[in-house]
């Protein structure tokens, strides 16, 4: 493997000595550009309690182009849909070199925190989100419950 | 190639604006050009009567604001004169107070935050009024980045705002080229008006076209299928390279459109299977389905219908009595076989074969076009010569005394791209008197062709010691040919469009 450009060694290393409360991020054994990532949901959000794994994955031209995050943790979402995918500004036309991965983790706990139904990923999720709002949050803590909290 | 020998020679009727031409055969006019002439006509241009305006805003500030407001420059002078602070801020640039000190400064003991390198030894940094300061690398990637969409790009900081001067990005780049910003605006521009604005479909050609006057898109709707080719857009680049504005595909006169894309996606289905199955295959003479042979006794046993045949003379097995190893039909197979290749089997070769007849024909124009193209550039160095030998006899000759040289090969290829399409043209054509009219047409500029064609095999040929003199030899026959190309293939064409548009020649798709 080609060596590790410095950015993602130094960005790699405050994650571990200086985390980010309410989010892990590791990188993988085999695989230095590929991290494990999970993130609390903000305790004022229909995901409060539950914890959410990701996958994110720095391509070659990292920092020139934004990491690729998915959430592995079923999520229910308007802006997130049912790959795991995520709509997020910052992952795509408003990345900026000078932004890093715990900048991009919190983005995304942030959103998570503020659902925003008018920009839908899952569109599904979103209709049902702007139709009964009290009922979207429902089944938001509902699937959060049944996939996110850990059983034992 | 050579700029002063194809300097364009197009005759431009005097109504038309500079650098305007009409088409050959209807009154579309279009406006060829680079990508640079085009960056300097329509956007720099705008620049000296902004800056007298504007004396007091440096060049640089000025571009940026000339983008911004998309190079109406009186949109530019009304705003700042409106309110400069907020022009000037919509723009990213620094207030009037501030110092627009944009640097590539050279610092020791430089940690940059993009990449996390330590440079020790000195290095170069660049940084905006802003004073956000990025390495050279870092901001090489990050504009080669950005400068595709062709907007304005900002400091890497992302919540700065300010804007880098066009000149600043050609020097990050380290690029030979300037206004690299203004081509990826100029090409994303054209990409997105593609009403107005071809690009040439010629291989290897950057230039496109820009469409003035007389031309609406929906006059020839693609999938309707207009029969009228007097109405078709053909328009040249700046480097006389011909092409259809409508369909962006090469000069197909005299083919509709429509024809041109039926007859394309014709030859991607079938030349190649056709030329193969024509080799290797026959058809079951019971019930059609093409088999190959790839091995084996000539005793055939249909797997589809289990009829049993002869692959030599395709005639029932059984005829052949006791001499199953040799067909002693072979020779008289022809009547026998006819009696099992029923009617439609016997339809669809001849389908076949009239289709690859037309297919060969054109494939052949087209190849023998790639070799003329070959053929242009070496007498192209054999015009460089005689122009020298010329020169020795000290005669003051002019690039104009050999653009004859050049008009040949031109004509040459214009008279072979034509004949290419007729054959196109007649595989959709119906039977009737006025087909053959076309056929003797097209016989006559095909004769003329390779005349020409001739003659400049034997000026390159190795054989051939003293090119110049046989270029001398034959200037008045290539002059002659070469107009003689050009006049039978506007009678060819002029003949098609007036008898298609009387309904006398009738296309059968």
């Amino acid at each position: 493997m080609a060596t590790l450009p410095k950015r993602i060694i130094k960005e790699t290393e405050r994650l571990v000595s200086d985390p980010v409360p309410g989010i892990t991020a590791s990188p993988s054994d085999d695989n230095l550009r590929y991290f494990e990532v999970t993130i609390d949901g903000p305790s004022l959000s229909p995901y409060a309690n539950g914890k959410f794994q990701l996958e994110l994955y720095l391509p070659d031209e990292y920092p020139m182009c934004a990491p690729k995050v998915r959430f592995l943790t079923k999520i229910y979402h308007p802006n997130i849909d049912k790959l795991g995918r995520i709509c997020l500004d910052v992952l795509k036309d408003n990345w900026s070199p000078a932004l890093q991965i715990r900048t991009i983790l919190l983005s995304i706990q942030a959103l998570l925190g503020a659902p925003n139904p008018d920009d839908p990923l899952a569109n599904d999720v979103a209709q049902e989100w702007k139709q009964d709002e009290q009922k979207a949050i429902s089944v938001a803590k509902e699937w959060t419950e049944k996939y996110a909290v850990s059983k034992d | 190639m050579d700029g002063e020998l194809y300097e364009s020679s197009a005759e431009a009727s005097p109504v038309l604006d500079v650098g305007c031409f009409m088409s050959e055969f209807n009154d579309k006019i279009y406006h060829p050009w680079t990508l640079k002439s085009f960056i300097k006509g329509k956007y720099l241009s705008k620049m000296p009567n902004l800056q007298n305006h504007l004396p007091q805003v440096s060049y640089d500030d000025l571009l940026i604001m000339l983008q911004y407001k998309k190079w109406q420059s009186e949109e530019v002078i009304n705003s700042y004169f409106d309110n400069p602070d907020q022009l000037l801020k919509a723009c990213g640039l620094p207030f009037k107070w501030q110092e627009s000190n944009n640097t590539f400064d050279l610092i020791n003991n430089f940690t940059c935050p993009i990449c996390c390198e330590d440079y020790i030894e000195p290095t170069t940094v660049y940084s905006l009024a802003c004073n956000h300061k990025y390495c050279l690398q870092c901001y090489n990637s990050y504009i080669s980045n950005s400068i595709l969409s062709g907007k304005l790009i900002k400091c890497i900081e992302p919540s700065c705002a300010l804007t880098i001067p066009h000149r600043d990005i050609d020097r990050i780049l380290k690029v030979e080229e300037p206004n690299q910003l203004l081509n990826s605006y100029a090409k994303s521009f054209i990409n997105q008006s593609t009403d107005q604005f071809k690009w040439c479909p010629s291989t290897d050609c950057v230039s496109f076209t820009e469409m003035i006057k007389n031309y609406n898109a929906d006059d020839i709707d693609e999938d309707y299928e207009s029969n009228d080719i007097s109405n078709i857009p053909i328009v040249s680049c700046i480097e006389r390279h011909e092409f259809c504005f409508n369909c962006n595909f090469e000069n197909h006169l005299p083919c509709p459109c429509f024809v041109v894309k039926l007859w394309i996606k014709k030859c991607q289905d079938d030349s190649e299977t056709a030329h193969w199955m024509d080799a290797n295959t026959h058809n079951c003479p019971r019930c059609e389905t093409s088999i190959e042979k790839n091995g084996g006794c000539n005793h055939m046993t249909c797997q589809k219908c289990r009829h049993q045949f002869c692959w030599i003379c395709l005639g029932d097995w059984n005829a052949h009595n006791a001499g199953f190893y040799t067909c002693n039909k072979f020779k008289d197979g022809d009547t026998n076989s006819k009696d099992y290749e029923d009617k439609k089997a016997k339809e669809s070769r001849i389908s076949l074969k009239r289709y690859l007849h037309f297919y060969k024909r054109f494939a052949i124009h087209e190849s023998s076009m790639r070799g003329d193209l070959l053929t242009l550039k070496k007498v192209h160095e054999v015009t460089k010569v005689y122009m020298e030998d010329r020169k020795n006899q000290e005669k003051n000759l002019s690039w104009n005394d050999v653009q004859f040289l050049s008009d040949a090969i031109r004509a040459l290829i214009i008279g072979r791209k034509a004949l290419k399409w007729t054959y196109c043209f007649a595989f959709y054509l119906k039977n009737g008197n006025f087909t053959e009219i076309f056929e003797s047409n097209q016989d006559f500029l095909s004769k003329t062709v390779e005349d020409l064609s001739e003659i400049f095999e034997k000026i390159i040929s190795k054989k051939n010691r003293n090119k110049v003199e046989t270029i001398m030899q034959e200037k008045n026959r290539i002059i002659n040919l070469s107009d003689l190309i050009i006049s039978r293939k506007r009678s060819l064409i002029e003949g098609a469009i007036v008898n298609v548009n009387e309904d006398l020649l009738r296309f059968n798709t």
